[in-house]
């Protein structure tokens, strides 16, 4: 928790959107949870892109 | 056009290049000094904490 | 044998570097003794077409300051790298980015306009920006491009010896010397004139039990001189930095902010300061450290204060 608190911040700041990073706690026991979370966040990724294709340092969001 | 290039400027501290261009009387027809250099400190101590700025802007010279 | 040929410069530096070799002081005559400069524009005046006129391999050693934020940095790299039989990365911009490297946070344009319409002290009333060309009535002017990234010297060539500090201490930098002279140089890729241990292994500073309710900005608390700083609070890089600069900061009570870059074994120092920071964080309620951590200022900024472009996120593509 901690680190991942502290880790959170800083990647904002390096330009990585907080939709990119997710923390969940699910036992080995719910096969169907983890499905879901994964299934969840694979379709976030596809609609935000690759990360390295837009230079999120620019407020205009140009090439930089 | 005859140039002369001093490149670089040497014995003092950051970056910097002479372009003396003669004329065919071989005097000084014009001279340009231009500074080939930026890192941009103006911009990257936005969002720096101020006590850490002091230690960061002593590095714009070291000389 | 001849005598050594030994060349210095900088790239995107401050020539803090450049005075450091000088701060050996006297010793600076029996570099003199042993070696011959052959380029080292803060002190003598060669100019980049000697340079070129040298034969390849000409160069002894060069010791290469600065990080290389534009074009001409990139082209004097690379001939300085053709010209040299040793090229040394001398310095924490150099290795690493450094201070400079800070500017990977921000966007190549934001600086320009930052630097040249924006600044107080500007007067640019026709928002005149440096160009690569720019057409003169006797012919033309040139001007480095301004990249998007500031790179490392092993981003852009092959680098020998890696030599960490902001800059390094002139009694490391003597014995770096003595070894070059005599000839008797570690395996290439080596790390040179530093230790192989953390800067909390060397601090004399008391250390007993690392646990932290609130950090504290430099202001905000008056410290215990013999006692550990990242155990009172302040956000201290010593247990992931190479240790080498003798405790300059930390012995004068301001925390260390990892100019020698990470210790052996270390890729990402940033990343491996996150793990040792929040492990000292003394909670287990996530509001509470949630409190705790957004008291850290500019973290990014901080653990990466001299190493964003060497860094695994920001490295330069």
């Amino acid at each position: 928790m901690r680190r991942f608190t502290l880790m959170k911040k800083v990647l904002e700041q390096l330009g990585v959107e907080k939709e990119r990073v997710r923390l969940e706690w699910i036992s080995a026991a719910e096969g169907t949870v983890f499905a879901a979370v994964i299934k969840d966040f694979v379709e976030k990724l596809r609609q935000l892109g690759p990360f390295a294709q837009k230079d999120t340092r620019c407020a205009a969001g140009g090439e930089g | 056009m005859k140039k002369i290039s001093i490149d670089p400027i040497t014995r003092l501290e950051g970056h910097g290049k002479i372009e003396i261009f003669l004329n065919d009387a071989g005097g000084v027809e014009n001279c340009y000094f231009q500074i080939p250099e930026l890192r941009g400190f103006e911009k990257f101590c936005e969002g720096r904490a101020a006590e850490d700025v002091p230690q960061i802007v002593s590095r714009i010279c070291g000389v | 044998m001849g005598k050594l040929k030994l060349a210095s410069y900088w790239a995107a530096a401050c020539g803090g570097c450049d005075v450091a070799i000088l701060d050996i002081h006297e010793k600076i005559l029996d570099v003199a003794a042993a070696a011959d400069i052959v380029f080292w524009p803060i002190a003598v005046d060669f100019k980049y077409k000697d340079v070129e006129g040298y034969e390849d391999g000409y160069i002894d050693v060069c010791l290469f300051h600065g990080a290389i934020r534009n074009s001409e940095n990139e082209h004097i790299a690379k001939l300085l790298r053709q010209k040299s039989k040793v090229l040394v990365a001398f310095g924490s911009c150099a290795i690493m980015g450094g201070i400079p490297g800070l500017a990977n946070f921000k966007c190549r344009d934001d600086i320009l306009k930052r630097a040249y319409f924006e600044s107080q002290s500007t007067q640019n009333p026709d928002r005149v920006l440096p160009q690569t060309h720019y057409k003169v009535p006797e012919g033309e002017l040139e001007l480095p491009a301004f990249y998007k990234d500031v790179k490392t010297l092993a981003d852009v060539v092959d680098v020998d010896y890696f030599m960490p500090g902001c800059p390094p201490t002139p009694a490391q930098i003597w014995a770096v010397i003595g070894a070059i002279v005599s000839g008797n140089l570690p395996p290439k890729g080596s790390v040179v004139g530093a230790s192989h241990k953390t800067l909390c292994d060397e601090c004399p500073r008391e250390r007993t039990d690392k646990k932290i309710k609130k950090f504290y900005r430099p202001h905000e608390i008056i410290t215990d001189s013999s006692r550990c700083l990242l155990e009172q609070g302040l956000v201290c890089m010593g247990p992931v930095t190479r240790a080498g600069c003798g405790g300059q900061c930390t012995s004068t009570g301001f925390p260390c902010r990892g100019c020698y870059g990470p210790v052996d074994g270390v890729v990402d120092q940033g990343a491996k300061f996150i793990s040792a920071l929040a492990s000292v964080v003394d909670s287990e309620n996530p509001e509470e450290i949630d409190k705790i951590i957004s008291e850290i200022v500019d973290p990014a900024g901080t653990f990466y204060r001299f190493g964003l472009p060497g860094s695994l996120l920001r490295r330069a593509k």
